[in-house]
């Protein structure tokens, strides 16, 4: 009994999911492509199969930045500055895509207060902290075989003040 | 070897922590224990993929007091950086169930966003809450205490870090596990203790020779100690370390004190300038 409702179950997601990939993200983190916000000319190489900066139980090897993270952080130093500004704390995170090739599109903001409740900083430091973002060139595809992958990626600013105090992941 | 296999054991049942839970304990509660079931279905697909946060959410429907499908659903929004998602579904965790995951709730604000006075907030109420051993992080890595350890030690607040050491690692008895005392002699290091930093970054090579970042750091309280030989040596251990993959990786995130080979090689190139 448990088992027919299971497979029944299985059979309408799927059926729900294939009248539906053109319109609903079908994972968590999924980014589609907007025409209203992304370059036409973004091309990601296996749009059915995006991987994530993560590796887990695979022989992958994991994605990185040429240089390692002192190289990124180094971008941000020569080329973000804002005045030190109460009340513009909190979390800066953009989301994106790396294609195979290295380079990226499909940027998404997501910006929170230090409670991790839904802010907006001056759009000064969102506009900037994308520009640069958007600049970076040395982001190395995640590989299989010897296959390069697409996938997602992210960085969160944590600002205190305007000023950047840390780059993660 | 006694006590490695308690810290192995420790471990152990910390990543169990969040093992599937037993649906049986809610068979008196038939709701409750389909939603149990929709969550062992969840976990059977994908994390993250529509499919299991489905299920997360049938099982949420079904029982709302179910905190584990409110914890797992939000772990793919923590890992992908959709950290308002995932604070909302790990505060509702927390809620219903606060000895279960404040402390999960704690490592992860560590661990993706560098929240230390959140962390610390979340570590110390779980510490007033029990009267039993809090445990490890998620990823096994460190025992709570030495996580709150780094929190604070990451806002300054040195002597309560290393308070924190010496209570958990030395007086409780409870010894040091895979980065402890590397993570004090960093500590020693910067609080420029540099005989004490040496102890512990030794203490971490008899016990885990492994990471090229543990001689980074003795090289630099070598230096400090004037030890110049030493310094030369250990640096180039940092190095040869580094280019071998014996460094220190998170699957998610950087870890606390990371070093990188940009480092090491500035180190490198000041020693070659002086001769």
């Amino acid at each position: 009994m448990m088992i027919k409702r299971g497979l029944l179950f299985v059979a309408i997601s799927i059926y729900f999911l294939a009248c539906s990939t053109d319109t609903i993200p079908m994972d968590v983190g999924d980014i589609l492509f907007d025409p209203k916000l992304d370059r036409e000319d973004f091309k990601v190489c296996n749009e059915k199969k995006v991987y994530q900066y993560y590796v887990r139980y695979s022989a992958d090897k994991a994605p990185g930045y040429q240089g390692e993270k002192p190289a990124l952080e180094k971008v941000f130093e020569e080329n973000y500055s804002y005045p030190k500004t109460a009340g513009q704390s909190g979390y800066l995170t953009i989301r994106f895509l790396v294609n195979c090739h290295g380079e990226t599109g499909r940027f998404r903001i997501e910006e929170m207060d230090r409670d991790y409740k839904a802010f907006q900083f001056d759009s000064k430091i969102s506009e900037k902290l994308l520009e640069i973002t958007k600049s970076l060139d040395g982001w190395i595809p995640r590989k299989k075989e010897e296959k390069d992958l697409d996938y997602y990626q992210y960085l969160t600013f944590k600002i205190r003040d305007g000023q950047i105090i840390q780059i993660l992941p | 070897m006694k006590k490695l296999g308690i810290t192995i054991l420790l471990l152990a049942c910390t990543i169990l922590l969040f093992a599937p839970p037993n649906c049986e304990v809610y068979r008196g509660d038939k709701k409750c224990f389909e939603a149990c079931e929709e969550a062992m279905l969840a976990i059977r697909y994908r994390q993250g993929s529509y499919t299991s946060q489905v299920h997360f959410d049938k099982s949420i429907a079904l029982c709302e007091s179910f905190a584990y499908s409110y914890m797992e659903k939000g772990v793919p929004f923590l890992k992908r950086g959709q950290f308002i998602a995932w604070k909302k579904l790990i505060d509702k965790a927390v809620e219903l169930e606060p000895t279960a995951y404040l402390g999960y709730r704690g490592w992860c604000r560590l661990q993706f966003l560098r929240d230390y006075e959140g962390a610390i907030a979340d570590i110390e109420e779980l510490k007033s809450m029990v009267n039993y051993d809090i445990g490890f992080c998620q990823t096994g890595d460190y025992h709570l205490n030495i996580a709150l350890a780094l929190c604070y030690k990451e806002i300054g607040e040195v002597e309560k870090a290393r308070a924190l050491f010496q209570e958990h690692i030395i007086d409780s008895g409870y010894g040091a596990t895979i980065f402890d005392y590397y993570h004090w002699g960093v500590l020693e290091y910067e609080a420029g203790n540099y005989a004490l930093a040496i102890d512990y970054l030794n203490r971490q090579i008899a016990m885990n020779d492994y990471m090229g970042e543990t001689y980074y750091y003795l090289a630099l309280a070598q230096k400090e100690m004037n030890h110049m030989k030493e310094y030369a040596k250990a640096i180039q251990k940092a190095k040869e370390y580094y280019l071998n993959e014996r460094v220190r990786r998170d699957t998610y995130t950087e870890t606390i004190d990371k070093i990188y080979l940009v480092d090491i090689e500035k180190e490198l190139l000041a020693i070659q300038s002086e001769m």
